[in-house]
């Protein structure tokens, strides 16, 4: 299917405005051009508000606007009318038949008020045209670009490196089995269920006990289906968190120390600590010693001067010898003779000799008795003036040895930091760290709570066969009831056949969606042989391989997973057996240099195949670019604002 | 809009032996492929009775 025309009325800034896309030599490629801000996501928007009533890419600016414009608001007012009307027109064709979608809404302003939208399909086949309403009209488009999947036909340019970001898997999953209508084949098993349910109900009616293996059935069914959907609730979280792990892997290849360095970082900060206050302790220590020593050292030079005179003269026996003189007059005066000392009778040459002694003390100096009894005391200060330097050299080594291990610290912090600083966006980093790290807690919970819950639903599903064969042979015993088995056989029958064709197609599609996603990659990509294959796991998650064997998806550059998703997008359209059109809103604007050219040549390949209809600033339409596209482009159109009325026409 | 040609395939491929079964499917498959489904119980109740009612059982 392709877009013949759009038509837009009423539309933001948009008063009248017709796109036409005309098919021309064999390049279905059609550009818009304008400047941001004159309104050429707003085109997508009035198709995506056509289609599906919803204005996903509205800027902030439009949120708050109203959805009509002011010059249609200006005319209804001075036609003298208070109702404003919007609307968005989609000529389409597929294969010969033409198709219009139409969605309109009116508007009151003054009170305002929205009335609720219109919508239609009118599909005109074989000249004969018939119209769709209401729901038939959704489900038309649904079939035709479903709108849970609509942004693989209508993308954001500057979305498109985040096309395969962890949150769109479910969507790429959600996608596959949308627009391969493998949805449609699970709808008619549950409706298959639905229909049995019923025929047991009216054998239940026929029979008692068959009403209570049906209703003990139905139970199990029940349960089971409820066991099944936490265990694709639980699937899904697992994926998430493997994605997002597996993401985030690729995105801190070569930073995954940084945790480490900041660890380090931080012990070495607090050992500095450590070692500045031992340093400043030391510091204390000498100090306080120096201070205590200043006496000492301010005295030495003389005491040693004295304590050597003191010493040279007790050596020349220039000194009397320091003898109590008390002790020496008691004994020679004491009544019974006797030495107060041995306390044996004193001899008279013993006397004689205490009399010269006290004689010789009779002349010695009052000075000498001075030095006799500062001497130990000038001991002590040369002594330990002496032992300063060593004591000193002691303490100046303890300071020296933690000044030493705190260098060393300082300059393994110098080196953490130079390496940390290499991280360009260090909380980030952290920050996905600590994600990987959340997310491998809740994954390894959920790997657990996936084992008991599995469990269970392989235990329910091995009773839900007992009661069937239950309920089967009691069918079997009740005549009347056989016909509605025999129906029921049938219909479980069908419910089989369905079942494996979804099994089937589903395996199949991915399969096929793999080697085709690789085949369109290989062929746009202007780096050859770098990539192996494309795999995509049971949840659709999909995973670019490089020739080494790991995975890169996530560490690619933007061109490249902007050029992924196109070759994805190609390769859904082409597998699921669609052919719409895509509608790129600033398609090269996350592509630069050389890459942009490549990009756009690959485009130009594109639209031999499908309808490409692509919305450019001025800026991005470099011309590297129009060289490129203005000689193939059925269509080249370049919009302008007219500012006074804020309205956009085309130039 | 036709179903995927490829679930129509599987079909016959799977249904090869009964045909009854394969123009039972075919038929709902075409249902739901169809553009007027509408409330899909009476059209899908049509046509189990056509296959397994007193006509599909003879």
């Amino acid at each position: 299917m392709r877009f013949t025309s759009i038509e837009i009325e009423g539309f933001r800034q948009y008063h009248q405005l017709t796109l036409n896309f005309p098919l021309e030599h064999h390049r279905d490629m059609h550009i818009l051009v304008a400047d941001n801000g004159v309104g050429k996501t707003n085109i997508l928007n009035a198709i995506t508000w056509c289609l599906y009533e919803e204005e996903p890419h509205l800027g902030n600016k439009s949120k708050s606007l109203p959805r009509y414009s002011l010059k249609s608001k200006e005319e209804v007012e001075n036609k003298g009318l208070d109702k404003i009307t919007v609307s968005v027109k989609i000529y389409a064709e597929d294969n010969g038949n033409s198709i219009l979608f139409h969605r309109t809404q009116q508007y009151k302003h003054d009170p305002f008020f929205e009335f609720k939208s219109e919508f239609s399909v009118t599909a005109t086949i074989s000249e004969e045209a018939k119209i769709f309403a209401d729901d038939e009209a959704i489900a038309y488009v649904d079939r035709y670009m479903p709108k849970k999947v609509r942004q693989y036909f209508f993308f954001d340019g500057e979305q498109l490196d985040k096309y395969f970001i962890t949150d769109e898997s479910s969507k790429i999953k959600e996608a596959i089995r949308a627009i391969s209508q493998i949805d449609v084949l699970t709808r008619i098993y549950k409706r298959l269920g639905e229909l049995i349910t019923g025929k047991r109900n009216e054998a239940a009616k026929k029979a008692p006990d068959i009403k209570k293996y049906n209703d003990q059935l139905v139970d199990l069914q029940n349960t089971k289906e409820q066991i099944s959907y936490s265990l694709n609730e639980v699937d899904q979280q697992i994926t998430l968190s493997e994605a997002i792990i597996r993401e985030n892997t690729e995105k801190l290849s070569g930073q995954e120390n940084l945790p480490d360095l900041n660890k380090k970082n931080i012990e070495l900060h607090k050992k500095r600590i450590q070692l500045l206050e031992i340093q400043d302790k030391c510091k204390q220590k000498l100090f306080r010693f120096i201070r205590e020593m200043k006496v000492a050292l301010s005295l030495y030079p003389s005491a040693k001067a004295t304590l050597d005179m003191i010493n040279e003269k007790e050596a020349s026996h220039a000194l009397p010898p320091n003898i109590d003189k008390k002790l020496l007059e008691d004994m020679l005066h004491s009544e019974d003779g006797l030495c107060t000392i041995c306390h044996s009778p004193l001899k008279d040459e013993s006397k004689s000799h205490i009399q010269e002694l006290m004689e010789l003390l009779a002349v010695s100096s009052e000075t000498s008795h001075i030095l006799m009894g500062i001497k130990s005391e000038l001991v002590r200060i040369v002594d330990e003036a002496q032992a300063y330097q060593s004591a000193r050299n002691e303490l100046m080594a303890e300071y020296k040895a933690t000044q030493v291990q705190l260098d060393d610290c300082e300059a393994e912090l110098r080196t953490i930091d130079e390496e940390i600083n290499k991280f360009q966006d260090n909380e980030k980093i952290i920050e996905l760290h600590n994600e990987s790290e959340n997310h491998r807690k809740i994954l390894d919970k959920n790997k657990e709570k996936r084992a008991i819950i599995k469990h269970n639903y392989d235990d329910i599903c091995q009773k839900e066969e007992e009661a069937q064969n239950e309920l089967t042979n009691a069918l079997a015993k009740e005549k009347e009831c056989e016909r509605i088995k025999s129906t029921i056989d049938f219909l479980s029958r069908a419910q089989i056949i369905v079942s494996k064709i979804e099994k089937d197609m589903m395996d199949e599609v991915r399969a096929k969606m793999e080697v085709r996603t690789m085949e369109y990659f290989e062929k746009l990509i202007w780096k050859k042989g770098v990539y192996t294959k494309i795999t995509l796991d049971s949840n659709y998650q999909l995973e670019l391989i490089h020739r080494d064997g790991y995975s890169c998806t996530g560490s690619c550059s933007a061109a490249e997973r902007s050029l992924l998703a196109l070759s994805f997008t190609l390769a859904l359209h082409e597998v699921s057996g669609f052919n719409a059109l895509l509608f790129i809103d600033t398609p090269v604007s996350r592509v630069t240099g050389q890459n942009r050219v490549n990009f756009a040549k690959v485009l130009a390949e594109v639209c031999k195949q499908k309808q490409l209809i692509m919305a450019f600033t001025p800026d991005e339409y470099t011309d590297n670019i129009s060289s490129i596209f203005e000689p193939i482009a059925s269509s080249s159109v370049k919009l302008k604002m007219n500012t006074d009325e804020e309205i956009t026409y085309i130039v | 809009m036709a179903l995927n040609k490829k679930i129509m395939e599987k079909l016959v491929q799977e249904t090869k032996d009964d045909l009854a079964m394969q123009n039972f499917l075919n038929e709902i498959f075409q249902l739901e492929g169809s553009n007027n489904l509408g409330w899909y119980t009476k059209p899908y109740e049509a046509i189990v009775k056509k296959y397994c009612g007193k006509e599909g059982q003879e």
